[in-house]
């Protein structure tokens, strides 16, 4: 009866027992599960042999300005920089080179970022805007008016801001690689040059005198 | 002779219960810090393939979407970058272009 008694308790502690082990057994899986992701990433790739991207912009498509430049340091050639923590959204980006004479940009316009998506941006030697470097070596005709375009003379409007003072230069930014036709109104006389090539990340001079 | 015979019966359903939960008993699963020591490895286990889970979906992310860099602007609203000091006065091809009729 003693012997009797004695297995009887110790069958119930070890049934106990495996149930607590069989409980145990599956409780591993919950709880461990990565939140999901709330931001995305644009990584800013420089394939180009040549240029380093200096800034990086990034804004919503609505925005007036590019803002503040995104990055701390210049991005050196075949190297990328990742901008995190973006949130969801459609975005526009610039990316600015400089040069001996002038800054050289770069853009992507209307790109979405996704949560836990990163997406990436590349630029290459050919990306960038070239300059048009207008010297005005008179010393008494002002250019008042400059057309540059790739359809014709006069066409596109006029790309100054204000007019070229006698004995000043000015810098024409920002202008896609090409073939273009310039005309300069020049002490009121239009003074036309073709072809005029715009080339990326380059300079291209015209002196009128 | 009664009473001998329930408790032979009592005995084998013990034995029963014994031998179900023998394997666990020589493994010396005994007591109460056996039964933490198999709950403490799988929460270990747990870790360690959450860990694994999250390096792998890191490793076969599939490559996100792209675009390149152009010079060529569609959209003319915003400002060019400021420039450099000590450079020409700059005009901008596009911010002028847009501004000025055609």
């Amino acid at each position: 009866m003693q012997v009797s008694k004695k297995w009887s308790v110790n069958s119930v502690v070890l049934c106990v027992a495996a149930i607590l082990l069989a409980g145990c057994g599956g409780g591993g899986g919950g709880g461990s599960t990565p939140a999901a992701p709330t931001t995305g990433s644009v990584k800013f790739t420089n394939s180009s042999t040549l240029f380093a991207i200096d800034e990086a912009y990034l804004a919503l498509p609505a925005d007036p300005t590019w803002g503040v430049k995104r990055n701390s340091s210049a991005i050196a050639t075949g190297t990328s920089w990742t901008l995190s923590g973006v949130a969801p959204n459609t975005y526009d980006s610039a990316i600015t080179s400089y040069g001996s004479v002038s800054n050289y940009y770069a853009y992507s316009y209307g790109f979405a970022v996704t949560a836990g998506s990163t997406y990436t941006l590349t630029a290459s030697n050919t990306s960038y805007t070239g300059t048009l470097v207008v010297n005005n070596t008179s010393g008494i005709n002002s250019i008042t008016v400059l057309y540059v375009s790739t359809s014709g003379y006069g066409m596109g409007g006029n790309v100054l801001s204000s007019s070229i003072a006698p004995g000043t230069s000015r810098n024409i930014v920002n202008i896609p690689s090409g073939s273009y036709f310039v005309r300069a109104v020049h002490g009121g006389v239009n003074r036309d040059n073709s072809p005029v090539p715009i080339a990326s990340h380059s300079w291209t001079g015209l002196t009128y005198n | 002779m009664k009473k001998y015979i329930k408790m032979i019966g009592v005995s084998l359903v013990s034995t029963g219960a014994i031998l179900f939960v023998g394997n666990a008993y020589s493994s010396g699963l005994v007591g109460q810090p056996q039964f933490d020591a198999p709950a403490t490895t799988g929460n270990v286990a747990t870790a360690a393939n959450a860990s694994v889970n999250n390096a792998a979906v890191t490793a076969n992310e599939p490559a996100g979407p792209s675009a390149q860099l152009n010079a060529t602007s569609s959209n003319a609203i915003k400002q060019t970058p400021t420039p450099r000091s000590g450079q020409n006065v700059e005009s901008d091809f596009f911010r002028n272009e847009e501004a000025s009729p055609k």
